[in-house]
């Protein structure tokens, strides 16, 4: 698949992803892009995955903490509020619907 | 571009923004850690500073300090200094944009860097002008300050304030 398309629709959702990358436990950002590499969704540039994970920490549903590194510079390490949670949960249902709409409307397509 | 060279130019455009010192740093030290591990090129990674910052800067508070002159060692001379040469004491303004050009002629000129504070570069000059050298200045950009001194040591460059994540270095260049 292409990245580009790959990139276009992961817009919509990126922030749900990078919640969800944050429920087992807390995360630096470049951990959290190969998380999402990982998984499949493609390279998130850090020009796309910081300012995201600054709007999610200035809406409250991350929480974060510096490291000094032994090494290097700092890290910054992200993790999940409750309100985090909250809207992670409330936000994958309404997902889950939206995606099963689009997939009901590709089923003859696809296959 | 290199990374110090991007980090150098993103602090500006934060500077120039209005973000404050403490989110400047951060906002650095993030971009820093990041390339540093992945080892991607700067504007490929995070794009154009210009529009990093523009991004950044929407999100963080604005900047509500102001520079407060009695940071200024000038207002508090080294005792040190009294008993040998005399100092005339100098704040030159500047941004992380101009500085360096500035302290550029200051250095011929015979002024000599002494530390450096929010737009602010904190600088002496003997009374007697003969005994003026002209110095030569540097800046470097990152948050790995004691790898940075290092290295700068090995070149006989000598520390001579920070601000942020710019480390201003000093190095004498002969007679005024």
């Amino acid at each position: 698949m292409k990245d580009e398309r790959k990139a276009q629709w992961l817009r919509g959702v990126l922030d749900l992803c990078v919640l969800s990358a944050l429920t087992n436990g807390e995360r630096y950002g470049y951990e959290l892009s190969q998380q999402l590499a990982n998984a499949g969704l493609g390279t998130v540039k850090g020009g796309t995955l910081y300012p995201l994970l600054a709007r999610l920490e200035k809406a409250g549903h991350v929480a974060t903490e510096w490291r000094e590194g032994s090494q290097g510079p700092g890290r910054k390490y992200y993790s999940l509020t409750d309100s985090g949670h909250l809207h992670l949960k409330t936000q994958a249902s309404n997902w889950k619907i939206f995606s099963s709409l689009v997939g009901r409307l590709l089923k003859q397509e696809g296959s | 571009m290199n990374m110090e060279s991007y980090l150098g130019e993103l602090t500006a455009q934060l500077q120039r923004l209005g973000v404050s010192e403490g989110r400047i740093g951060e906002i650095i030290a993030e971009v820093e850690s990041h390339l540093t591990e992945s080892g991607e090129m700067p504007v490929e990674a995070f794009g154009p500073a210009a529009e990093y910052a523009e991004e950044m800067a929407a999100l963080a508070e604005k900047n509500s300090e102001h520079t407060d002159d009695s940071a200024n060692p000038a207002n508090n001379p080294n005792p040190a200094d009294l008993s040998t040469i005399r100092y005339h004491h100098r704040t030159f303004r500047a941004t992380a944009i101009d500085e360096m050009g500035i302290l550029k002629y200051a250095g011929k000129d015979g002024w000599e860097l002494v530390d450096v504070g929010a737009l602010a570069l904190f600088c002496r000059r003997p009374v007697d002008l003969s005994l003026a050298h002209r110095w030569e200045y540097k800046r470097r950009t990152g948050t790995h300050n004691r790898i940075i001194k290092e290295e700068m040591a090995a070149a006989q460059w000598e520390p001579c304030g920070n601000w942020i994540v710019f480390h201003y270095f000093k190095r004498e260049n002969g007679i005024r």
